[in-house]
């Protein structure tokens, strides 16, 4: 958050990781560099260094291959000079000792390993040969100087070698070879994925090696450059500075030393300010010293205060710069983030403000919902009062339909027995046979009523049942069997076809029994002088078509679609239902019976009871003729 | 002296056969058959008839209106012999259905003789 804040400019930085970045960079800053104005090309400068580190791998890839290439020129640099007899080519300054022609020979080829590593195909095989060789090379002279005994490889380019001091020149130094080594090895973890993180420690070693031994040139000191052993000549060490550099720069900004250096937090920026100010400050002031305080006609110690004021000075300069720009930088993101909190506390004033609002629209709609719901409660609630009064409406017509019927059915046998009261107590003078009649009609007339009421009472306490499972083949077979006097009176066939396999029906046997009573007793009154009554019973799955029934008949909604069910039809062969009766043979009282024979409760009741046991009774007319009663159970 | 006729159309055979019984100073001619009354009135030619009203097939208003169609019975006094009222509805015989007069069942032989005196008094 804060490096996002300290640097607005920086925000493509991390995501623009493209190969083509480098270039990129380059071209801008050339087109921008030309275009602008010179006042503004110190801050172009500074955006330089910037952008070197912020680049991506690119850029350090650019580096890498710049710096390996100038390690591969010192050495074919070198090479030249000791091939065409200009052995100032190699030792910078004739005082200076010569690079050995093989550490030439090996910092041409490790500068042209470092080059083409990353590259595939044919080049990276070559960068490993030429790895292995100076590997190779370098370790040979370790052993060399380790054992004693010459292997005889810088005798090769140098076979009588003119001294220097002490030591002969043209030879590489043990120093030379075991950074070889270490340069080797840090090349090989490039090669090596998994050891690629390792890659820029080692570099960074061969680096610091070099720079000893540079600083040995500078301060003039024989011990960093080798003494009495064969030392290492200032070309080397430049050649490895810029080898380390180069093998850094390859490892990339994800390794050590680049990465703490690059991306966009404060850290890596003051890091990337301060590091070569620091470095840079001290190496001078160092060299100040040394040089200035060698034969220098001042006192030392002012020299040395002079130097040390000199450095103070300039550091304190780099950090008011530093502190300018970072500061600037903090302010500028305070000054933003304040005015985002501001912006944030207006939003949010205007916020609360239209959630208050809302919230009192909201609050009015609740209160109209409220007010609506009640007005439903209220409604609902006459609603339900009128139903109730319209049921109860409905009762009181039904009762008084039921009523009517009864009156009609009771008072007609009552007045049957008035009249032959009347017969008993006015006419004493009746003769037996009239008599007889008397009572055989006021026998029959109490019977009537009797029925009447019996079946009104079935009507009404058929609610309570007896459930238990009963074959429906020997319910049959009985009920039959009580009427097989009627059967044989007039002249009836019955013909049964019991399904074999019925299983047996939850039903209450006494009144299920009354119910083919009572169809028998239809088809009897149907078939006065003869005719055939077939009783069926099968077991099958309903339709689609029988479970939607008419809206109204409840019976129909017990039954749901591919239930399993027993159904028993009663069929006559009699004159059948005239149609427009057929939608009334259910209600109570009706009948199409000659007077005295039926009640017109029979089938009433018969259907009142099958409801009850969740079943299905219903009368037809048999497309062969006659009717057709059906009576379907569930099979539990 | 001949006995005044009275045409009985009831289908409780019971009721009309009790009654024959019962008022024997009148001749009585029972008709079980509500659809054959007319044919049997217009034979029998009866002073009085007395009608049920719920009868299969056809109800007694039916059977009235057609013998006031009929030229032949159209003077004939028919009295109403009906199960569905109550005997306090009906009151005593002032009540009456579509101009008819009417008596509730059950119904005493000594009231029907009096309703029967009464119209036939009055015709």
């Amino acid at each position: 958050m804060i490096g996002k804040s300290l640097s607005p400019g920086w925000s493509d930085t991390t995501t623009s990781a493209d190969d083509e970045g480098g270039v990129r960079i380059e071209q801008e800053l050339t087109a921008s560099i030309a275009s602008q104005d010179p006042k503004k090309r110190g801050r172009f400068d500074r955006r330089l260094f910037q952008r070197l580190f912020r680049s991506g791998a690119s850029f350090a890839e650019q580096i890498s291959v710049g710096c390996s290439l100038v390690t591969t020129l010192i050495g074919a640099v070198t090479l030249f000079g000791w091939l065409s007899g200009m052995e100032a080519l190699a030792s910078l300054r004739a005082h200076y000792i010569p690079m050995a022609p093989s550490t030439a020979l090996c910092f041409a080829l490790l500068g042209f390993a470092v080059a083409s590593h990353a590259r595939p195909g044919w080049s990276r095989r070559v960068a490993v040969l030429c790895a292995v060789f100076v590997g190779f090379v370098a370790t040979a002279k370790l052993l060399e100087f380790a054992s004693g005994h010459s292997l005889g490889f810088d005798e090769f380019f140098v076979a009588a070698p003119s001294s220097f001091g002490l030591v002969s020149k043209g030879r590489m130094a043990p120093m030379t070879a075991f950074i070889f080594v270490l340069a080797t090895f840090a090349l090989c973890c490039l090669l090596r994925a998994p050891l690629r993180r390792y890659a820029g420690n080692v570099a960074t070693l061969v680096t610091a090696l070099s720079f000893i031994v540079v600083l040995g040139y500078l301060h003039g000191t024989p011990f960093l450059y080798g003494g009495s052993i064969i030392p290492v000549a200032l070309p080397t060490a430049v050649a490895f500075f810029f080898l380390g550099s180069s093998l850094i720069a390859a490892a990339g900004i994800s390794c050590w030393p680049l990465r703490p250096l690059s991306g966009p937090s404060a850290g890596s920026l003051l890091l990337r300010w301060f590091l070569p100010v620091v470095i840079a400050g001290t190496l001078i002031t160092d060299y100040l010293e040394t040089k200035l305080l060698q034969g220098s006609p001042f006192n030392p110690a002012l020299v040395s205060a002079l130097a040390t004021l000199t450095f103070a000075l300039v550091i304190t300069a780099v950090i008011s710069q530093v502190a300018r720009i970072v500061g600037g930088r903090i302010d500028r993101a305070e000054r933003a983030r304040k005015a985002a909190q501001e912006a944030t506390k207006a939003l949010n004033a205007d916020l609360e403000r239209r959630i208050l609002e809302r919230t009192g629209e909201l609050n009015a709609r609740n209160h109209e919902m409220e007010n609506v719901l009640a007005d439903l409660t209220r409604s609902h609630e006459e609603l339900k009062g009128a139903q109730l009064q319209l049921i109860q409406a409905e009762k009181m017509q039904s009762v008084g339909s039921l009523a009517a019927g009864v009156a009609h059915e009771v008072k007609n046998p009552l007045a049957i027995l008035e009249m032959g009261l009347g017969c008993l107590m006015n006419r004493p003078d009746l003769d037996a046979e009239s008599l007889q009649i008397v009572h055989t009609e006021m026998k029959e007339a109490v019977s009537r009523a009797n029925t009447v009421i019996s079946g009104l009472l079935d009507y009404s306490s058929s609610k309570e049942l007896g459930i238990h499972p009963c074959p429906l083949d020997t319910l049959l077979d009985r009920a039959l069997h009580l009427m097989r006097h009627e059967f044989v009176n007039r002249k009836i066939t019955v013909v049964r076809h019991f399904a074999p396999d019925l299983p047996p029906c939850h039903i209450d046997a006494q009144k299920i029994e009354q119910v083919f009573i009572n169809l028998f007793t239809n088809a009897c009154h149907a078939m006065p002088k003869n005719g055939t009554l077939t009783v069926t019973t099968l077991a099958r799955s309903l339709t689609a078509d029988e479970v939607h029934w008419a809206a109204g008949d409840r019976s129909g909604s017990r039954f749901r679609q591919s239930e399993l069910v027993a159904e028993v039809t009663v069929r006559d062969t009699g004159t059948g239902i005239a149609g427009d009766q057929l939608d009334k043979v259910f209600d109570p009282f009706f009948t199409t019976k000659p007077t005295g024979q039926g009640t017109g409760l029979g089938l009433t009741v018969s259907r009142k009871i099958v409801d009850l046991h969740g079943g299905r009774l219903e009368l037809a007319n048999a497309p062969e003729g006659g009717a057709l009663a059906t009576v379907l159970f569930h099979l539990a | 002296m001949k006995k005044t006729r009275i045409l009985v159309v009831d289908d409780e055979p019971g009721f009309t056969r009790l009654l024959k019984l019962v008022m024997r100073q009148y001749d009585i001619r029972e008709e079980n058959d509500p659809h054959r009354a007319i044919e049997t009135a217009l034979s029998f030619r009866p002073d009085l008839i007395l009608m049920d009203v719920i009868m299969p097939g056809i109800d007694g208003g039916n059977l009235a209106a057609q013998c006031r169609a009929d030229t032949l019975l159209q003077r004939v006094p028919i009295v109403f012999l009906t199960a569905v009222v109550s005997p306090s509805e009906a009151g005593a015989t002032s009540k009456e259905i579509g101009g008819f007069p009417f008596l509730a069942k059950p119904v005493s032989p000594e009231a029907l003789e009096r309703c029967i005196e009464e119209h036939l008094s009055a015709a």
